[in-house]
């Protein structure tokens, strides 16, 4: 009959672990860390450069309403002085 | 097994590698026990699953809130890699060489008839039997932490230990 005990003394007795690993976890580490990073700022590259692609032409070329359109037209009709004949015949009473 | 510190814990959470190794040289020793003998011996593949179990846990370590000890943590990983890494080679069908029949053990040791026998009955255990029988056997882990580890209920971890204890008692005995 053997000993048991040196079936668990055969179990616990182990090799040192090798001294490269922390090296190569280490390395796998940072890499994985630039990957994640360069990832990142090319994703941020391209929200910024879709970003504008769509909202500059919108901002550069705004199309007004129509009612803002009347205004302006309006506005522009009065200071080319396009309703001056009028308004001296409209005014040309009002002393009298 | 002692702890380590919270702040040498959190630190390495945030990225600090001066910690990490900290952190790394205080638990790999225990770990790599026992996925040695999971691997049954096979020094490259529980190289590979200790690199893989490292590094995972330096991506998932801010996600550790603290409801386990660390190194119930780092077990779970590592069974769960060296799981996956079996499950693979088995797939492949790759047949794992035992490195360390060269290795010396003292005069008061198991002679080398001893080790070849220990060596076949491990062969014909599962490598989650292998893991579950060092981590409990050998290293002293609770049944309660095994139960976080494996994800198994305690009652089946401990028919397995005994089922376990029984091979080994009629098998290397009666060699």
């Amino acid at each position: 009959m053997r000993d048991e005990s040196k079936f668990y003394a055969e179990l616990a007795h182990v090799p040192e672990m090798p001294d490269y690993l922390y090296r190569t976890i280490s390395r796998t580490i940072v890499r994985r860390r630039i990957i994640i990073r360069s990832v990142w700022s090319i994703c941020s590259c391209l929200v910024l450069a879709l970003g504008g692609a769509f909202i500059l032409p919108a901002v550069q070329s705004p199309v007004p309403s129509a009612e803002i359109q009347t205004e302006i037209q309006e506005m522009q009709s009065y200071l080319n002085g396009d309703s001056l004949a009028d308004e001296i015949n409209q005014f040309a009473y009002v002393g009298e | 097994m002692t702890e380590i510190d919270t702040i040498t814990i959190e630190r390495a959470a945030k990225g600090d590698d001066k910690a990490f190794r900290k952190l790394y040289d205080h638990y790999a020793p225990f770990v790599w026990k026992v996925i040695y003998r999971t691997t049954n011996g096979n020094k490259d593949a529980a190289a590979d699953i200790l690199q893989d179990t490292f590094i995972r846990l330096n991506s998932s370590l801010k996600k550790f809130r603290h409801d386990s000890a660390l190194s119930t943590w780092i077990y779970r990983v590592a069974f769960n890699v060296a799981m996956t890494q079996a499950e693979k080679s088995r797939n492949n069908g790759a047949r794992h060489v035992s490195d360390d029949v060269t290795m010396e053990l003292p005069a008061s040791g198991p002679t080398a008839e001893e080790r070849m026998i220990a060596k076949e009955i491990l062969k014909s255990v599962a490598p989650d039997e292998r893991f579950l029988l060092v981590a409990r056997e050998v290293e002293g882990i609770p049944f309660e932490e095994l139960e976080i580890i494996t994800g198994k209920n305690s009652g089946a971890l401990r028919t397995a230990i005994h089922r376990l204890k029984e091979k080994i008692r009629k098998e290397f005995s009666n060699a």
